[in-house]
């Protein structure tokens, strides 16, 4: 551990004056955030980012060069240096000078937005600044590893950004199969488990036990991670059973074939142009019921559970659903929600001529509203409890609202927003309907800590039968919910029939016997949209 | 037990044979001058004791551990300095050295003085601003402050001029008592003056490895008058570029012993009117199996 703190400090004494410029650029960013709400009006604040980009890829490289770890007439390579306490000094000064200053002043901007600096708040940034090494410093400093000195590093950081756009575009053009999938799991796959293992690879340059022990790990882990699901294993890790003390959520299957006849109509893609790597799914809507008055919360995942005679079980794999929509929220009283789920070859080499048994297991993250309090939209205003905020007091058609908060994960607190007072019309859609403002973590460091859009958009039946009028939103309705916790429940959904369909027939030929589908509800999904998570 | 020992050791880069079935073995304490020609492999043997490159067939034992063991603690107990070396140019000569002191728990701080007066190092000038022999000299003061087992050097005085050599043949030849030293040069009048034993590469092959003495008694030019330059009979093999012009006879043995050598003479000059042998630096021996190396190789490709 000396040997570490030993390194660290001759890297500092090296580098002093980088470290002082990323401390001040950063300070100097954060500092035109805060004083500026809406960035894109202002060209000093992403200038300061840009510059705290370029010195962050400079300063992974002076710093990994320090030590080169490529060729063998280094001078530290004949010295006692032991690989492990090398690799530990480098990430230290990596999260000590560039995710350090950014982590004060991420904190800093929290303080000045109000927020209370709660231990959640510190959880998330260490969360984030941890995101931020395994997802960005790291792979730099493999690249720095691998390359000898900094002419090196720069031309193959263009050349892999070069391949890696060209790659996109080009899967973007042919469709690939399984260009989802190379998107949504393998490239952050091969980001973490890649770098992790060349950057040890890298550093033990003599080969030890350890690190073949270290990469025969990573290895293994990479194939697991790639070919075995995890996610029924998580669903069980995550969400606890319902026990008697959880809320009372009734689960109702409906049909526009009325109760006791309900059909799950698998649609099958094959014959639809353009539905290659489409799953076969069936995609019904389900009323839910029993959140209490102070709760609400939000579907992360349903399967399906079938029994039937002859021994018949079947059992689909987790879905996410929705796709972003309110479909998925549950609200107190009787919530309509949109369940999907796809069909594996089990299911259609042995499809049951009789009705069998449906059961749905649930997956739901449940919260309390702890807080609700109506504020004024002015230009510039402030939401306590979430931060400075921007936005038009006079609102017409898609507008939106703009606040510096906190990186917020919607499994720990959620925000609501609700009109009040406005002059527009109301409808079904919108009455009574919470936009919450779940935000994504943002791992973008050269953003503030989060600009988040609570969406107060109008329904389109007012945009569209109103066009021209002015909406004016005195008030907002604003509400702030903790996190219950993560449930799991089964529910019974009674008899139902399965049936497999051609995709085409059903959207050409037979459209009336269907439900018409209301606004935002899953269209048959792509592999991709089940792997999506909603937002 | 050798301080260094190798076992048919070769290395290959591609097709290429940097090493071929080396054999060598090194006694503690000794000062072991590896020579040879350019590319004959000295650094390549070198770099694997070091554990900078693998072996691809043999081993090497160094102090006793497989040199692929060479690593972390293990360098602790060997200094190693090479002309090719990149140091931390942006240190002063100072700051290097106190860089490296807790890397080693044997740093003497004593010794570290009396190198640093006894190459007058300037220990607040940053080792870029450095000539190359100042260089060197901070190079093997940071080597040998902290009593290395082994010392092992990789062509130190390339380059240098002959006080700089001189004062660290001296440095050298202090630590000589209490460490191995195992060093390539070119500087082959500098190696005969304080090398104890000698290794000679010759295209990734070691032709012999012996004791210095040994090695400078084995060696003389031999020089005979004849009235008939044809040889009687053929040549022994010990008898290396022989030449022949205006009736005298030159060549070098390698296997000198005054009665053996004046023997074979005869019996392949039987009229040889005067013979006198003439012992050789070890330039010349090196030059004389250099020599005969490139005739090998030129043999070879015909």
């Amino acid at each position: 551990m000396r040997q570490a703190l030993h390194i660290l400090w001759k890297d500092m004494r090296r580098h002093w004056p980088e470290i002082l410029l990323v401390a001040l650029t950063t300070g100097f960013w954060a500092w035109k955030s805060v004083e500026t709400l809406l960035p894109e009006d202002d060209w000093i604040s992403p200038g300061a980012a840009g510059l705290l980009g370029v010195l962050w890829l400079a300063m992974v490289a002076r710093v990994t060069h320090g030590e080169p770890l490529v060729g063998d007439r280094e001078f530290w390579q004949t010295r006692p240096y032991r690989w492990y306490w090398l690799l530990l000094a480098k990430f230290s000064f990596l999260a000590l000078f560039l995710l350090g200053p950014l982590g004060i002043a991420e904190g800093w901007m929290l303080w000045d937005s109000k927020l209370p600096m709660e231990w959640i708040w510190v959880v998330l940034l260490a969360r984030n600044m941890a995101l931020l090494m395994c997802l960005v410093l790291m792979p730099l400093m493999t690249l720095a590893a691998l390359t000898r000195n900094m002419v090196q590093y720069v031309l193959t950081l263009l050349g892999l950004g070069l391949v890696v756009g060209l790659s996109a575009s080009l899967m973007q053009l042919t469709g690939l199969v399984g260009a989802g999938w190379l998107v949504d799991r393998a490239l952050p796959l091969v980001l973490v488990v890649g770098t992790a293992g060349l950057t040890l690879w890298q550093f033990a340059r003599r080969r030890t036990p350890q690190v073949w022990i270290c990469l025969s790990g990573l290895v293994v882990l990479l194939i697991g991670i790639a070919f075995w699901s995890f996610t029924p294993l998580a669903y069980k890790i995550v969400y606890r059973q319902a026990g008697p003390e959880s809320w009372p959520v009734k689960l109702v299957m409906n049909s526009a074939e009325g109760p006791g006849t309900e059909t799950l109509h698998f649609l099958k893609p094959e014959d639809v142009r353009g539905s290659k790597g489409w799953d076969t799914v069936a995609s019904f809507p389900v009323t839910i019921s029993g959140v209490p008055g102070k709760g609400m919360g939000y579907l992360e995942g349903a399967r399906v559970i079938l029994d039937g005679a002859h021994g018949f079980h079947w059992e689909s794999g987790w879905a996410v659903p929705g796709e972003g929509g309110n479909q998925a929220m549950l609200f107190p009283g009787s919530t309509d929600a949109r369940l999907s789920v796809a069909a594996d070859e089990k299911l259609l080499n042995r499809i049951p001529k009789e009705p069998v048994e449906m059961h749905v297991e649930l997956a739901t993250n449940e919260f309390e509203v702890v807080e609700q309090r109506s504020v004024s939209v002015g230009w510039l205003f402030t939401i306590p409890g979430i931060g400075n905020c921007m936005g038009p007091p006079v609102l017409k058609g898609v507008h939106s609202v703009r606040c510096v908060t906190a990186f917020e994960d919607a499994n720990l607190s959620v925000w609501s927003f609700r009109q009040s007072d406005s002059t527009c019309r109301k409808d079904d859609v919108y009455d009574d309907e919470l936009n919450l403002a779940l935000v994504d973590l943002s791992l973008n460091p050269f953003a503030p800590v989060t600009h988040f859009s609570p969406n107060l958009e109008n329904s389109e039946a007012i945009r569209g039968e109103q066009q021209g009028e002015i909406c004016t939103w005195t008030k907002v309705q604003v509400g702030r919910a903790k996190p219950l916790g993560r449930v799991r429940r089964m529910e019974d959904a009674g008899q139902v029939r399965v049936q497999v369909e051609d995709l085409a027939t059903w959207i050409l030929v037979e459209p009336k016997t269907k439900e018409k589908r209301p606004r935002g509800a899953a269209k048959p999904q792509t592999r991709k949209k089940h792997r999506g998570r909603r937002r | 037990m050798s301080a260094v020992t190798v076992e048919g050791l070769s290395r290959r880069f591609g097709r290429v044979a940097a090493l071929s079935d080396v054999e060598l073995a090194i006694a503690p304490g000794s000062i072991f001058a590896l020579v040879g020609p350019n590319g004959a492999g000295k650094t390549t043997l070198i770099k694997v004791l070091m554990n900078l490159l693998p072996p691809t067939a043999g081993k090497a034992t160094v102090l006793g551990m497989d040199s692929r063991q060479v690593r972390g603690e293990a360098l602790s107990r060997i200094g190693y300095v090479s002309e090719n070396q990149k140091l931390p140019e942006w240190m002063t000569t100072g700051g290097m050295l106190e860089y490296l002191r807790p890397f080693y728990p044997k740093w003497d701080r004593g010794l570290e003085a009396e190198l640093v007066r006894q190459f007058d190092l300037p220990l607040d000038r940053k080792l870029k601003k450095l000539s190359r022999g100042m260089r060197m000299k901070a190079a093997l003061a940071g080597a040998l402050a902290f009593h290395p087992e082994l010392i092992v050097l990789d062509e130190p005085f390339s380059g240098l001029d002959p006080l700089v050599r001189d004062e660290l043949a001296e440095a050298l030849i202090d630590r000589a008592e209490e460490a191995t030293i195992v060093i390539s040069s070119h500087d082959l009048a500098e190696m005969e003056g304080f090398s104890t034993h000698v290794g000679y590469l010759e295209n990734g092959r070691l032709r012999f490895s012996e004791e210095m003495a040994g090695l400078l008694e084995r060696f003389r030019e031999v020089e005979l008058t004849v009235t008939d330059a044809r040889p009687a009979g053929g040549l022994p093999e010990s008898w290396l570029g022989l030449t022949a012009g205006d009736g005298v006879v030159r060549f070098v043995t390698s296997h000198f012993e005054e009665e053996r050598t004046r023997a074979e003479v005869a019996a392949v000059f039987p009229g040889a009117e005067r013979v006198e042998f003439r012992a050789m630096p070890l330039r010349e021996i090196f030059l004389a199996m250099a020599r005969l190396g490139r005739g090998r190789n030129v043999e070879a490709a015909a």
